[in-house]
């Protein structure tokens, strides 16, 4: 008979779902909405804490995909703004991982993981604006990501997307 | 009957100085009252009457720290007109002054993870930093000044840490912050 306990993946897909729809992680809940049982989770995960360190870094690899796919598939001076648009409603989406996220970066370790995924998104911005012909493009990357985490932060403390700072990254990042 | 002498601020003062000579020498978890008073060359009971912990001492350091770029900026801004040039000099004068005290500022930085007060008055710094700085974005013709000045101020703080890295005032960092205090000019 073949074994139709969750694997890790759906899990996790599961914990993504769960944590955009509430503010808090249960451990009951999520290995119920994967459809699987907290013994099932723990033998996968080794513990519940595992399972949300992995559930971070599952959802921030979400939100690179989600950018790299715009970039893919956008042309012209929209790009790098959508792309912007897109990495701040990911963010928006996931208001318990990313509180977790918070959490989880007192741990030096884990908190060297997450600068990398942030590096990463640094070099994306970079890229682009040397594509756009920005003669300080490093340093410039490096501060309107800063910019950009900022608008996250913000929008998380408040919940909802905020159009005034999203205005003006869009100003500043769309600027001759 | 002995008295208990009060707060003396001059000896306030010598234990706030000893903030900078430790940073330079002692990770800031490795702090002790004991240290702090040895190289305020303070007598060991005095610590407590002017701080209840060594995490009150540092948040007293930190505000310490923030007050002094604070009226600096204000000697030195208060003569110009709101916009650009007081902007730029402001900007300036916050980064030199982080500089001028990149241990202290680093070592604080790590203490912030840490200890929640540290954060918060961070927190009411930067807000008053975005309530002054938004009639100047105003001034620039920002249509949200609100926001511009608070993503400014994410910037400059963010100008900051790549300038304490390097150890050295970065040319190309000043020069991207004015780029964008220039966009609606």
């Amino acid at each position: 008979m073949p074994d139709r306990s969750p694997n890790r993946r759906q899990y996790l897909v599961a914990g993504t779902a769960y944590a955009s729809r509430l503010p808090q992680l249960r451990v009951t809940a999520v290995a119920r909405a994967a459809g699987g049982s907290v013994a099932g989770l723990n033998r996968l995960f080794g513990s519940f804490s595992a399972y949300r360190v992995e559930l971070m870094f599952h959802w921030l690899d979400g939100i690179r995909d989600a950018v790299a796919g715009v970039l893919a598939r956008t042309e012209g001076p929209a790009r790098l703004p959508q792309a912007v648009q897109t990495w701040l409603d990911a963010n928006l989406a996931c208001p318990a991982v990313r509180a977790l996220m918070l959490e989880q970066r007192r741990d030096p370790k884990i908190a060297e993981r997450i600068q990398q995924r942030f590096r990463g998104f640094v070099v994306v911005l970079q890229l682009e604006l040397r594509e756009r012909g920005w003669v300080r493009y490093e340093v410039a990357g490096r501060l309107y990501a800063a910019m950009a985490i900022e608008v996250a932060q913000s929008e998380f403390e408040a919940g909802r997307a905020l159009p005034s700072l999203r205005e003006t990254l869009r100003l500043a990042l769309e600027r001759p | 009957m002995t008295r208990r002498r009060s707060p003396d601020p001059a000896e306030r003062s010598r234990l706030l100085d000893a903030a900078a000579a430790l940073a330079g020498t002692t990770a800031w978890h490795d702090v002790t009252a004991s240290r702090i008073v040895r190289a305020a060359k303070v007598a060991a009971t005095r610590f407590r009457v002017h701080f209840r912990d060594v995490g009150t001492w540092l948040a007293a350091a930190q505000q310490r720290f923030m007050d002094g770029i604070r009226d600096r900026i204000v000697a030195r801004t208060g003569t110009l007109p709101p916009g650009f040039e007081r902007l730029r000099a402001a900007s300036e004068i916050y980064l030199d002054g982080c500089l001028a005290q990149n241990e202290l500022r680093r070592w604080l930085i790590e203490a912030r993870g840490a200890l929640p007060g540290l954060a918060d008055g961070l927190e009411r710094q930067n807000q008053v930093y975005v309530m002054v700085m938004t009639p100047e974005f105003a001034r620039l013709g920002w249509p949200h000044p609100a926001a511009a000045a608070q993503l400014y101020l994410a910037m400059l703080m963010e100008a900051g840490v790549v300038e304490s890295t390097a150890g050295r005032a970065v040319a190309d960092v000043r020069e991207t912050l004015w780029d964008f205090l220039r966009i609606q000019q």
